[in-house]
């Protein structure tokens, strides 16, 4: 591990919002669906545990990871922590090799997040029958690799911002662009741009990051991404998470 | 006592200071400062080497100190030839801080390597850092006496071989610690070193600096002060801030 990921990590740990998260991520979505009135249609309440876990996911994401990863890069730019990994590092690729440190120890969360929302999406409202247990599992399990493409170089974007700007520009900047991908382009953009060619320019290269919510998918219970759709849209986050890391690396500053 | 060193050529200087030896070697015509403003701060007027040992950097507020050790530590570029720096860099800038949230052991533990943090501990308790508190209850003093810790125990490591060679830069460590842990850490710094090399910019409050050399930025000149012993006189040095250009 490098200075910067043991850095993160130990940080994280010691205000103790991490864990919190961890395990409050699993009670909620578990508990939210049973504040509805779900005794009227009990066989929604297990699509609903799914549900309730993945939109709490997303949320968390654009909420604490963003912010996190955001006040860590501005906090490490005034307490000189940037300057000195910096000279400790060779010559050549410094700024590759700190930003790779860094987005490790964003992973870290990332990762502890979308377990704790799988373990509750798969225990939770697992289908009894086995060839559609099955299909859950792979279901979920596309949702988590999806999801990891996106929020991590978005994580590290928001680091690199703030080691410039600040954290609260870097924060608004990356949750606006996440949920222009997220929100705007999936539910909004079809009614309001599709007349006007600037506005379908701009929903074309957006990134489309609704794609990889497949809630719907899980609620409904329609089954996995056939392999070639979601090697599509895995390749098509990947492709945008490289230019979101290359971006990052070419705004990152370690001095004040 | 003390005199400008005039050598620029291995040959005419001490054993200490032998090329093969050098940690830190600026060129003749070595330029600091801004390459987006294009303002130079200071030049080396002829080659300045440092050897293992320790060296403080004295220039007034606003005079290159920390401009000199950025660029040192690969931070900023010079403005025309390269320095050359030998062993593993570690630059502790002045206000080098952490996270309120962290406690000493933590912090230790992100910074050294497993092997070295027993010493570490040694040397914080020394220095009588409160271990049971968090970052942020620490007085500025106490903060400042975890970053000593931290390079006195990569200093100690290097030079029993547990560690690569290392180049210390310092900015200001000890300018708000106690003079109990002053007179420590001047201890400290004042062991005889072959692997580590200690360049430490200070305001001395002192009548003698203790230092294998000087490294002096005054009137845009970066100029080395040696003398035979290990002890330099401020008062000497004095001479060269305040007399007419």
């Amino acid at each position: 591990m490098t200075l910067l990921t043991r850095l993160y990590l130990s940080t994280i740990l010691a205000n103790k919002t991490v864990i919190l998260l961890a395990a409050g991520l699993p009670i909620l979505a578990y508990c939210l669906p049973q504040l509805v009135p779900a005794t009227l249609k009990p066989s929604l309440l297990e699509p609903a545990r799914a549900q309730a876990g993945w939109i709490l996911l997303w949320t968390v994401c654009s909420g604490w990871l963003f912010l996190s990863a955001a006040s860590t890069g501005e906090e490490w730019r005034r307490n000189g922590l940037l300057v000195y990994a910096f000279s400790r590092e060779a010559a050549r690729f410094r700024r590759l090799r700190l930003i790779a440190g860094s987005t490790i120890g964003f992973s870290v969360p990332a990762i502890l997040f979308v377990f704790g929302t799988f373990l509750t999406s798969v225990v939770g409202a697992l289908p009894g029958d086995q060839k559609e247990a099955e299909l859950w599992i792979i279901l979920n399990l596309q949702s988590c690799f999806l999801y990891l493409t996106i929020v991590i170089p978005l994580a590290t974007l928001a680091f690199a911002v703030a080691t410039r700007f600040s954290s609260t520009v870097s924060w608004i900047l990356v949750s606006c662009h996440f949920g222009f991908g997220f929100f705007f382009q999936g539910n909004l953009a079809p009614y309001l741009v599709s007349s006007s060619p600037p506005g379908q320019l701009l929903n074309l290269l957006g990134p489309h990051f609704h794609l990889a919510d497949l809630t719907e998918r899980l609620v409904f219970k329609m089954g996995p991404l056939p392999f070639s759709g979601f090697a599509q849209f895995l390749g098509y986050f990947a492709g945008w998470g490289l230019v979101t890391m290359v971006v990052a690396i070419l705004i990152f500053r370690a001095r004040q | 006592m003390i005199a400008k060193e005039e050598s620029k050529t291995p040959s005419n200087v001490d054993s200490s200071d032998d090329c093969s030896d050098e940690f830190v070697a600026l060129p003749a015509g070595f330029e600091i400062g801004y390459r987006k403003t294009g303002r130079s701060v200071a030049r080396t007027p002829e080659t300045l080497q440092l050897g293992a040992g320790h060296h403080f950097l004295l220039a007034k507020n606003g005079g290159g100190k920390t401009t000199l050790l950025a660029t040192l530590a690969g931070l900023l570029p010079p403005l025309n030839l390269s320095p050359t720096v030998r062993g593993a860099i570690h630059y502790f800038c002045d206000d080098l801080s952490f996270n309120r949230d962290l406690c000493l052991s933590s912090i230790l533990r992100v910074f050294l390597p497993k092997q070295a943090l027993q010493r570490a501990f040694k040397l914080s308790e020394i220095l009588e850092i409160p271990f049971d508190k968090k970052y942020g209850a620490l007085s500025r003093g106490n903060k400042q006496k975890i970053v000593l810790a931290i390079a006195e125990t990569l200093a100690r490591e290097a030079e029993e071989g547990l560690g690569d060679p290392c180049v210390l830069l310092l900015d200001e460590p000890i300018s708000g610690i106690d003079f109990v842990a002053r007179e420590i850490v001047r201890d400290w710094w004042a062991r005889p070193a072959s692997r580590v090399c200690r360049l430490v910019s200070h305001h001395p409050d002192e009548p003698v600096l203790t230092a294998d050399s000087v490294v002096l930025i005054h009137q845009r000149k970066i100029e080395k002060f040696k003398s035979g012993t290990s002890e330099v006189s401020w008062a000497t040095l004095r001479e060269s801030f305040f007399a007419a250009p």
